[in-house]
């Protein structure tokens, strides 16, 4: 079988679809990797990858729009909102990647032809590809608030370039992969998968796969946040960190200014990409920003979180981890040596994480759904 | 279950390991490379593959140690024993050549190796054939350590060649032998090589990832044929085997693309037109869309044709290469020139485009091939071996 695989550049929007691919490629099928932009990130998956857009200015996009959108989505209500979104700044920006793409994404689906598109949920110009090669279309949540509803709100917002393909009302897609542990989505809005975390690969170094010396704490704001909404959050970390008997690995990516953090304690550490899996196997807890891949991978390893969202689908994520009884959800103020404390010492919330990681591990696996999707796709095309 | 992966150095013992780590990861299973390059390239390209990875060793340590195994012995002189042996048809003899070949280097990891696995604990180990390092780690945590074939040739012996090779080495670690739990992954084609020996497994080619250009997407007008002499043989041997490619290759109506970067490819001279020298590109997606391969018959160059399904004009240099030309040439998918004798000729390349017997003999193996069982479909039983 022959499938398509597209995806924002973003982090937040490939890693989650690596996983899947890998499990596509190990079972013998083949992959193409179709995205735009930024290439750095995709090229280190070990994949085939193909520029849709090559030139795509990703940083004039972003520029005009992306601290605007994440600010003012951060109280979490316009994100999922019955109202209509096209003149908030965030979907001006998921439109333009869109409209950059799209003529060279179903472009290539029409040389390559696919049996199947498996498309991020968000990057909906998937289901034109899917058509324009006569094959089937996966749509493959990224978070636990990527739901088939807010996708299908979202896609007609757009629904201007699927007219200029000659689709008048925005097609579904005939899968839906829905990542979401059962506790947190009772029902799945199609096929439940396991989120196998890809954080990005590489070489470790010798104390990520050692045992730590004291109890290690994650601190991470993701590869967005820090840039547009600054390292707030991690400064109150390090003003508490000096009364808690813990270590704390401050994960805060390489563009990064960490002007405010000199003269850090001794048991706060910064780090510059660690890829979150591997640190979190050597962590009893972490403190996050609430980005949808790093609230799954938080998930997956089963620790406690504090969940400090700092704008996009933050609040969701983190207002979902709260009532999952796996962690706090709290502002940049709350963020002081007490409520570490207690996130390191409460056992009702390192209950309810394992219980959610025993959950998510019972989710049929990538490997299991690509199995699934081979027996409902293959030989479509080839 | 945490799975700790181990190869030899070098790009053929280390790429094969990515697709069933990958299947690993997939049914969601911890996976943790162990390895160390030949050169500094090798440890990043591994890490391309999106895995994670630690490295065992610095690569100037086997510079060192392949001088010392060469001892004194030029590399011609080296070829031509390795011609002998393989010709000769004494696959025990080559075996027990490769292992002591590649025992010093598996000594050279092994602490550092068994180190990695006393801290992060796996619940098995998958290996390459020559790589007795991660065993030994495996029999010291009493976990299986399951080998995993890359070429045709699986050995029953090979295992405990490497095994008392490392006899010091299993010593000094006070571990009695080798895991008591033992498994194969055997890439072999039913029809090919040694088929019999172990669990069966689809190979699926990993040549790294990398960003497809436009014209290889496409199938061209006339026939593209693949030209490579792999990763080892230009810096050892040289480039001889492909000067053709300046003297014939210009007479012949077809595409020759060529993995050389520009400053290799002058060394062959002025080329002709239709000759197109490339960086390094997956093999299999420069396949995908090509007509043959002309190639050094390296394991993996080999089995990425056969999976793919192109017919082969093998040039053997070293290494295993001889018996995989021969393997090739037995089961009709391919034919082998021997570059001492002659250069590849316009007559070669126009059977190599035209003899329907070998493309129809590489269709056959290609469907055998994709018929086996995948390394996703391999997980269930290793979870299985450890119990």
């Amino acid at each position: 079988m022959r499938v398509l695989v597209t995806a924002l550049s973003g982090h937040g929007h490939l890693f989650p679809l690596v996983t899947t691919a890998w499990a596509l490629r190990s079972a013998g099928h083949e992959v193409l990797f179709a995205t735009a932009g930024d290439m750095t990130a995709v090229k280190a998956t070990g994949l085939h990858s193909y520029d849709v857009a090559p030139g795509l200015d990703m940083g004039k996009l972003v520029g005009q729009n992306a601290g605007q959108a994440f600010r003012s989505s951060t109280s979490g209500r316009r994100f999922d909102a019955e109202i209509d979104m096209r003149d908030h700044p965030a979907f001006r920006l998921f439109n333009g990647l869109a409209e950059g793409m799209v003529d060279g994404l179903v472009g290539l689906a029409r040389d390559w032809r696919p049996d199947v598109v498996v498309y991020e949920a968000m990057n909906l110009i998937g289901l034109l590809a899917a058509r324009a090669a006569g094959a089937g279309s996966v749509s493959h949540a990224i978070g636990v608030a990527h739901n088939k509803d807010l996708m299908a709100r979202f896609g007609a917002m757009q629904i201007d370039i699927f007219q200029r393909y000659g689709v008048d009302e925005l097609p579904e897609p005939d899968v839906f992969l829905d990542v979401a542990p059962p506790s947190m989505k009772p029902e799945p809005d199609g096929w439940p998968m396991r989120y196998v975390p890809y954080n990005g690969g590489g070489q470790l170094p010798g104390w990520l796969t050692g045992r730590p010396e004291r109890p290690r704490v994650t601190v991470t704001l993701g590869t967005v946040a820090p840039m547009l909404t600054g390292v707030g959050p991690v400064e109150r970390i390090a003003a508490a960190a000096a009364k808690i008997d813990a270590e704390f690995v401050v994960a805060l990516g390489s563009n990064v200014d960490t002007s405010s953090l000199r003269d850090l304690p001794d048991n706060v550490r910064l780090v510059g990409y660690v890829p979150l899996g591997p640190l979190l196997a050597s962590s009893i807890a972490v403190v996050h920003h609430g980005g949808a891949g790093t609230t799954l991978t938080a998930l997956d390893a089963g620790v406690p979180q504090v969940v400090v969202p700092q704008g996009a689908d933050g609040p969701i994520n983190a207002a979902a981890v709260a009532a999952a009884g796996c962690g706090l959800n709290v502002t940049d103020e709350e963020l002081d040596a007490q409520l570490v404390e207690r996130l390191l010492t409460d056992d009702a919330l390192r209950s309810s994480a394992e219980r959610v990681r025993a959950e998510m591990h019972a989710m049929p696996s990538p490997a299991e759904v690509a199995d699934r999707l081979s027996k409902n796709f293959g030989g479509q095309n080839s | 279950m945490r799975v700790l992966v181990t190869a030899s150095p070098g790009l053929g013992h280390m790429l094969p390991m990515v697709p069933i780590s990958w299947a690993l990861r997939a049914a969601g299973h911890e996976v943790l490379l162990a390895m160390a390059g030949r050169n500094a390239q090798h440890v990043p390209m591994l890490a391309a593959s999106g895995l994670h990875v630690v490295e065992t060793q610095p690569h100037e340590t086997f510079v060192r140690l392949m001088d010392k195994a060469r001892d004194g012995m030029d590399v011609k002189a080296m070829q031509k024993l390795i011609r002998e042996v393989s010709r000769s048809g004494d696959a025990e003899r080559l075996m027990s050549f490769g292992a002591r070949l590649f025992a010093p280097q598996s000594d050279a990891v092994a602490d550092n190796v068994v180190a990695i696995a006393d801290e992060w604990r796996p619940d098995l180990v998958v290996h390459s054939p020559m790589d007795g390092a991660g065993p030994l780690a495996a029999a010291r945590l009493g976990v299986p350590a399951v080998e995993q074939a890359y070429g045709l040739s699986s050995s029953e012996t090979r295992f405990a060649q490497i095994v008392e090779a490392l006899a010091d080495t299993y010593r000094r670690h006070g571990v009695d032998g080798p895991p008591t739990r033992h498994a194969l992954l055997n890439v072999a084609p039913p029809s090919m090589g040694t088929p019999a020996l172990g669990w069966a497994m689809r190979y699926v080619p990993f040549n790294g990832g990398g960003q497809l250009p436009d014209w290889l997407l496409r199938t061209p007008d006339r026939p593209r044929v693949i030209v490579t002499l792999g990763t080892v043989i230009p810096g050892f041997a040289g480039l001889g085997p492909l000067q053709w490619l300046a003297d014939v290759a210009g007479d012949l109506d077809a595409e020759f693309v060529v993995t050389l970067d520009n400053a290799e490819a002058e060394q062959l001279g002025a080329l002709p037109d239709n000759v197109r020298p490339v960086s390094y590109t997956p093999l299999n997606a420069l396949l995908a869309t090509s007509a043959a391969i002309i190639h050094h018959g390296g394991s993996g160059s080999t089995m990425t044709s056969l999976a793919m399904g192109v017919p082969q004009l093998v040039v053997p240099q070293g290494a295993d290469q001889f018996s995989n030309a021969y393997e090739v040439a037995k089961r009709g998918a391919g034919f082998e020139v021997d570059t001492e004798v002659a250069q590849v000729g316009a007559d070669d390349l126009t059977r190599l485009l035209t003899d329907a017997s070998l493309a129809a003999a590489a269709a056959e193996v290609k469907a055998e091939i994709a018929a086996q069982p995948a390394p996703a479909a391999l997980v269930s039983r290793l979870v299985e071996l450890v119990g």
